[in-house]
């Protein structure tokens, strides 16, 4: 289920850049919030995470992260501009990038809302450049309230190219976890 | 003579005391989460907790929450040498780091408040903080000198 969402997630991200995307890997596994930061290469590495809560029937998060240089290729990609172009994130750029935050936390959620009977509902995202450690905290905050270890759906993606990489996070809360495990068995 | 300084770096919810003077506890890419620093000038004993939460939840006495880890970070320092007249604390951290979503949580606001409470409530002084913000800080404590260190994204920075 997570697997048909997320490749509903990444054609659209396809279409919005206008290049082939593939899913490297998708894998669902039970973490420490410690180690979902070593992805990223460690908690101090400067990464642009691209935010989202889940609201609705169920919660939970969702965060896209790039490294930088590749956050400032995706924004020449969305603004159909040649590769390089881009510097720096103002403000433009941050909401060319929570755009394509938007599109792929939204078409994520509407493929499991209709697989699982919910309403699902992506928050506006929010755009931030700093160390991976401190961006994650946010979800490390709610996670940690309740369990000592998250169960998060991670995926890898490409352009066809090699050139731009990302990791998709998926986070659910109690609630949409406990809709998952209890429609259809299977997660994945 | 002993070149090796042992640097020992916390993940969320941890603690750690040491009687070790040579040693460099810290904490890497903090964003809401809050390091507390204890630190006794005379006998360079101290520690740091990575404390996640403000409050702990009914049944779950773990320090990745503020008035678990104080207290618990205090007997542990005390265990090692440290005494609670002479203890000065220090903390880093409780940054918001998404502006626009989940505003109402505030957690970093919470979990420095909660620090700072926990620590009037056990009487130690607080000597210095740098919380609040919208930035990422890694910290370190010094347990040769007491000092911290925070470092900001870019690689600037400052001693508190």
């Amino acid at each position: 289920m997570i697997s048909l969402s997320t490749s509903n997630a990444m054609a659209n991200l396809s279409i919005m850049i206008g290049q082939e995307v593939s899913v490297e890997n998708l894998r669902l596994r039970q973490v420490s919030m410690d180690e979902v930061a070593q992805l990223m290469g460690g908690p101090e590495a400067l990464t642009v995470g691209v935010y989202l809560t889940v609201s609705g029937s169920a919660d939970g998060h969702m965060m896209l992260m790039y490294q930088p240089a590749i956050a400032l290729a995706f924004v020449d990609l969305l603004l159909g501009q040649e590769l390089g172009s881009t510097r720096d994130l103002g403000e433009m750029e941050q909401s060319a990038l929570g755009e394509m935050g938007n599109v792929v936390g939204s078409s994520f959620l509407n493929a499991m809302a209709d697989s699982v009977s919910l309403r699902l509902m992506p928050s506006p995202p929010s755009v931030t450049m700093d160390m991976a450690g401190a961006l994650l905290d946010i979800i490390a905050a709610d996670v940690l309230l309740t369990q000592d270890e998250a169960y998060i759906a991670e995926t890898t993606f490409r352009t066809s190219d090699q050139r731009m990489s990302g990791v998709f996070f998926v986070i659910p809360g109690d609630s949409l976890m406990q809709a998952l495990e209890q429609s259809a068995g299977a997660v994945l | 003579m002993n070149l090796v300084t042992s640097t020992v770096t916390l993940g969320l919810g941890e603690l750690h005391a040491t009687s070790d003077s040579e040693a460099i506890l810290s904490c890497l890419g903090l964003g809401s989460c809050v390091a507390l620093c204890l630190y006794d000038p005379a006998t360079k004993v101290g520690g740091m907790g990575h404390m996640v939460l403000p409050a702990s939840v009914e049944g779950r006495s773990v320090p990745k929450f503020v008035d678990v880890a104080v207290p618990m970070l205090l007997s542990e320092v005390v265990k090692l040498g440290a005494q609670r007249g002479r203890l000065v604390a220090k903390l880093v951290g409780g940054a918001q780091m998404m502006s626009v979503v989940n505003d109402t949580l505030n957690i970093g606001q919470r979990n420095a408040d909660a620090a700072k409470e926990a620590l009037r409530q056990f009487q130690v002084r607080l000597a210095a903080a740098d919380l609040g913000g919208h930035q990422g800080r890694t910290v370190r404590l010094f347990l040769d000198s007491g000092r911290v260190s925070v470092t900001l994204v870019g690689g600037s920075s400052y001693e508190i």
